[in-house]
């Protein structure tokens, strides 16, 4: 296991950062969105794995060890912190020789590593420009060309995606995935459902200090048994209606223009039959949009009920 | 209550300065719009030709793009150096652009609240300088915080306040004086998903119950493609692209989008190529392009591979392929394709 | 019975409010008094008062009473009268009111710039002349506020008591009003342009106090060195206290008719420009 909590907490002092939360992410690469409003305990968790704070009770396992202080732990993750911060009269290169250094490089494989990283995040003919002169997008391509530096094999970032315009963050997306298919294993916060969305489909949700869910949205959404799922049906509506009536998983119908909207119970039940009565022909079907498979309904799903 | 006459603005009735607005009127029009801060300097804004409806206009681009000074020129702060425009029906650069400022709201980016007023004070406060009594400003300011969801909260100082209510603070203040155009720039900055759909779904009803325009400036694609009926694309000072959503967004031919129930195995996976060619496969969703545009065909493939559909949707064009498009040309968007 | 949607009703009339540079004075107003400060320097300010008015009731028992003829002399070697008394009326309350003024007025334009709500506001119907005007008229209306009892009420009750025979002239107030506008206009404009430098109120308070005991330690030293009076034309302290003497035609005054007329013109125009470039809108980006 890459990655292993057993009953592992944080507190600041009176104030909870994580309740004891269980959870393992297995070797090998991939990306895992972690996410929850604010306050939910991202950043604990996150403190937690890369080593910044023991947990308060419990245990937490990187690599099969406790990773507080452990540099053997911390030699083998990258992190890229939250925020913006960087002096602005610094050159990112020699910036990045500095934070190689730290990570044990010298001489002339930090020099490769440095062009390495460069190139990877799409920088090497920029890399002599001081922070003030780059565009947020740039330092954060920097900010996480630093954690690359010594080939890390988990990648923790926390809200990398702030303030980017939609392009940088394309760019930093695509970049992620590219890493997370040469086998790195990648966690990333946000609170903006779409980019985690676009970016990968297994999540850890957090809410109020805890661990709610786990796993990939479907499946996640397969779990919520007690909402019933909507699927948009598109065609002729009238007819669309008739055969939905028939069917006993239905909870809701609602007609649009050219369009039904139905709520039903056990999706696995209705749908092989709503797909044979397709292919009979007895159904004028154009198109079929499950409305709440996305991240955004199971994420207000989940929250909603443990409010 | 008085009864609004058919398509004209109540504040028409009072002020004979202001031209009445047709609700046909759009909202900006410009001809070939230049601007600058100073003659000497370049054009901040250049070459504008614009039109748009009454709606919710997306405005996307770049950090330095041009959107604050467009949002300057809207104002009247900057009067054209080039061409011509009007904003509400008012053209800009003369005597009367000044007055648009009491027409329009502004919700900035950053906090720009009043720390130690309470929301109630400085909402009241924001309305009277763009022109209400006092007491009408504080009758108001009531009736637009109920509008945007702060209630016993109003009356403590904004500086205790979490990022969703100072947010929807800056809401209130654009909307006091009900202008017949808002600008919002990044309206839901540091919100999570439940503060941000909360938002998203005001500034829907902002549009669809005060019958206000309204630009929204966002870096969140989810946002814009959320409420926007309409976009501009800007760069340097330019616009890339503008248009209605639906028209930016044009539906692919012969392109659905396909999931499964169940995840497809590799025999499966490698049989779609008899559907057609899938261009791109993630998380369990593939893009394809189909040899036969029928829909019932594909219940059919589906039905002999022993799988079950769960979404079978024609493709459009997605808001970051639109902006990308905008941004590098076709260049770019063909190698998205390869 | 009609039933109305759940929304924000019709709007209000525009234009029908009051002018921007009095809507942003009356906001700081009510900002002044929420802040509670006044206490203290009510309690002050009222003290002093009392010892004015005090002292021409004092002053009006010696005239009338019989029984006070033998010590008459010897108080009125005391109590001095004439213009000079008349010009002091207005000082004791110099240093706490600059102290006020620093107080208030440090934050009145360096609140806003750290809030950021100067952007906003430029783009309501607000332009930099009303916010401009709105702050120095504020800054300058409190110490003309304060200094406006100190002025009046030891007159009215001098009248009362003994009529035109008594310590006050009768023609006293259109002397000393003059007079304070000035000190006040002075006051006002210094305390603005030193806010509109500092980027927080407290940074405000240091900017006015600084330049206010800077410059006037500044002129008092060169003054000392040199023996040159006029250079305290540039001391604001001075010059707050020496129009009230000009204007009652004090034979010594601090400082005489023209370097006070120029030190005056000087520091309110340097001020004022100080106060409009920095809060230009070109400089608030929106």
């Amino acid at each position: 296991m890459m990655i292993a909590l057993d009953r592992a907490s944080l507190r600041y002092g009176p104030i909870l950062g994580l309740s004891p939360t269980s959870f393992e992410l297995p070797d090998g690469g991939g990306i895992t969105g972690l996410l929850g409003p604010n306050g939910a305990g991202k950043s604990s968790l996150l403190q937690l794995l890369s080593g910044l704070l023991p947990p308060s009770g419990g245990e937490v396992r990187v690599f099969g060890q406790a990773p507080f202080r452990n540099p053997s732990v911390l030699a083998r993750l990258g992190l890229v912190p939250e925020g913006d911060r960087l002096p602005a009269g610094l050159r990112a290169d020699r910036w990045l020789r500095m934070m190689g250094e730290l990570s044990g490089l010298s001489g002339q494989g930090l020099k490769a590593a440095e062009g390495r990283v460069l190139e990877v995040v799409g920088m090497a003919d920029r890399g002599h420009l001081p922070f003030g002169r780059m565009s947020k997008g740039m330092r954060q391509r920097i900010r996480l060309a630093q954690s690359l530096l010594h080939e890390p094999e988990l990648l923790i970032l926390d809200e990398p995606f702030n303030g980017l315009d939609p392009e940088a963050r394309l760019t930093l997306m695509a970049l992620l995935r590219d890493l997370a298919g040469r086998g790195t294993r990648i966690l990333v916060s946000s609170h903006i459902l779409g980019e985690i969305a676009q970016l990968t489909d297994r999540i850890l949700l957090l809410f109020r200090g805890r661990l709610l869910a786990e796993g990939s949205v479907s499946e996640i959404r397969q779990l919520l048994d007690r909402h019933p799922v909507e699927l948009r049906l598109s065609g002729e509506a009238q007819a669309l209606a008739r055969w939905a009536v028939e069917q006993p998983e239905l909870a809701a119908l609602r007609i649009e223009e050219r369009a039904v909207v139905i709520s039903v119970r056990s999706p696995r039940d209705i749908l092989p039959r709503l797909q044979r009565a397709v292919v009979a022909g007895e159904l004028p079907l154009r198109a079929m949009d499950p409305l709440d498979l996305n991240l955004d309904a199971v994420f207000q799903y989940l929250t909603k009920d443990h409010a | 209550m008085v009864p609004k006459p058919n398509g004209v603005r109540l504040v028409a009735a009072f002020d004979p300065e202001i031209e009445p607005i047709r609700l046909e009127t759009p909202l900006i029009a410009f001809e070939n719009l230049e601007v600058r801060y100073t003659a000497m300097a370049a054009p901040a804004l250049k070459g504008l030709t614009l039109s748009l409806e009454r709606g919710i206009v997306g405005l996307l681009g770049p950090n330095g793009a041009g959107k604050s000074t467009l949002l300057k020129a809207l104002l009247g702060l900057l009067p054209p150096s080039g061409g011509s425009g009007t904003v509400l029906g008012v053209p800009l650069g003369t005597a009367g652009s000044a007055r648009l400022r009491a027409r329009i709201g502004y919700m900035p980016e950053y906090d720009a609240l009043i720390e130690d007023a309470s929301a109630y004070e400085q909402v009241a406060f924001w309305g009277e300088l763009s022109g209400l009594a006092p007491e009408a400003a504080r009758d108001r300011a009531h009736e637009v915080l109920y509008f945007v969801g702060l209630d016993e909260s109003r009356y403590r100082p904004v500086s205790g306040y979490s990022t969703g209510m100072r947010q929807r603070v800056k809401l209130a203040q654009a909307l006091v004086h009900s202008p017949d155009l808002i600008f919002l720039d990044e309206p839901t900055n540091g919100l999570d998903p439940d503060g941000r759909r909360r938002m998203l779904d005001l500034v829907l009803r902002v549009h669809a119950e005060l019958d206000t325009g309204v630009i929204l400036a966002s870096h969140l694609l989810g946002d814009v493609e959320r409420v926007a009926d309409q976009l501009v694309i800007l760069d340097q000072g330019q616009i890339k692209a503008a248009g209605s959503m639906a028209g930016l967004r044009r539906a692919l031919a012969k392109r659905v989008e396909l999931r499964f129930l169940d995840p497809l195995d590799g025999a499966q996976e490698a049989a779609l190529a008899g559907l057609g060619t899938v261009l791109e496969a993630r998380n369990g969703l593939y893009d394809l392009e189909l040899g036969e545009a029928d829909p019932a065909g594909i219940f059919r493939w589906a039905e002999a591979q022993g799988a079950t559909l769960v979404q079978v949707t024609p493709r459009h064009d997605r808001l970051d392929e639109v902006l990308l498009r905008a941004l590098h040309g076709d260049a770019v968007a063909a190698r998205e394709e390869c | 019975m009609p039933i109305y949607a759940p929304t924000l009703p019709p709007p209000p009339d525009l234009h029908q409010g009051q002018p921007p540079a009095l809507v942003l004075m009356r906001f700081d107003l009510a900002r002044l008094l929420r802040q509670k400060i006044g206490r203290f320097f009510g309690f002050a300010f009222l003290l002093m008062l009392l010892w004015k008015v005090g002292r021409i009731y004092v002053d009006h028992l010696l005239q009338t009473n019989q029984t006070f003829r033998p010590v008459q002399d010897f108080a009125r070697s005391v109590l001095t009268q004439g213009a000079d008394f008349q010009a002091d009326l207005l000082n004791p309350a110099g240093y706490l009111l600059w102290f006020l003024v620093a107080l208030v007025g440090g934050g009145l334009v360096a609140r806003d710039t750290l809030y950021r709500v100067r952007p906003l506001m430029y783009a309501h119907p607000v332009v930099p002349r009303d916010y401009l005007l709105a702050k120095l008229g504020f800054a300058s209306a409190l110490p003309f506020a304060i200094l406006l009892p100190f002025a009046l009420l030891p007159w009215l009750m001098s009248l009362m008591l003994a009529g035109t025979g008594g310590p006050v002239w009768v023609t006293t107030p259109l002397r000393l009003l003059p007079a304070m506008a000035l000190s006040s206009v002075l006051m006002g404009a210094l305390a603005v342009g030193a806010s509109s430098l500092a980027g927080t109120p407290r940074a405000g308070i240091g900017w006015v106090l600084g330049l206010v005991l800077g410059t006037g330690t500044l002129a008092s030293m060169v003054h000392g060195l040199t023996g040159n009076a006029s250079v305290q034309a540039c001391n604001p302290i001075v010059l707050a206290e020496a129009w009230p003497q000009l204007f009652m035609g004090v034979e010594r005054p601090l400082v005489p008719w023209l370097p006070a007329i120029l030190g005056t013109a000087f520091h309110l125009g340097l001020w004022t420009y100080v106060a409009a470039r920095r809060t230009r809108p070109s400089e608030t980006v929106i």
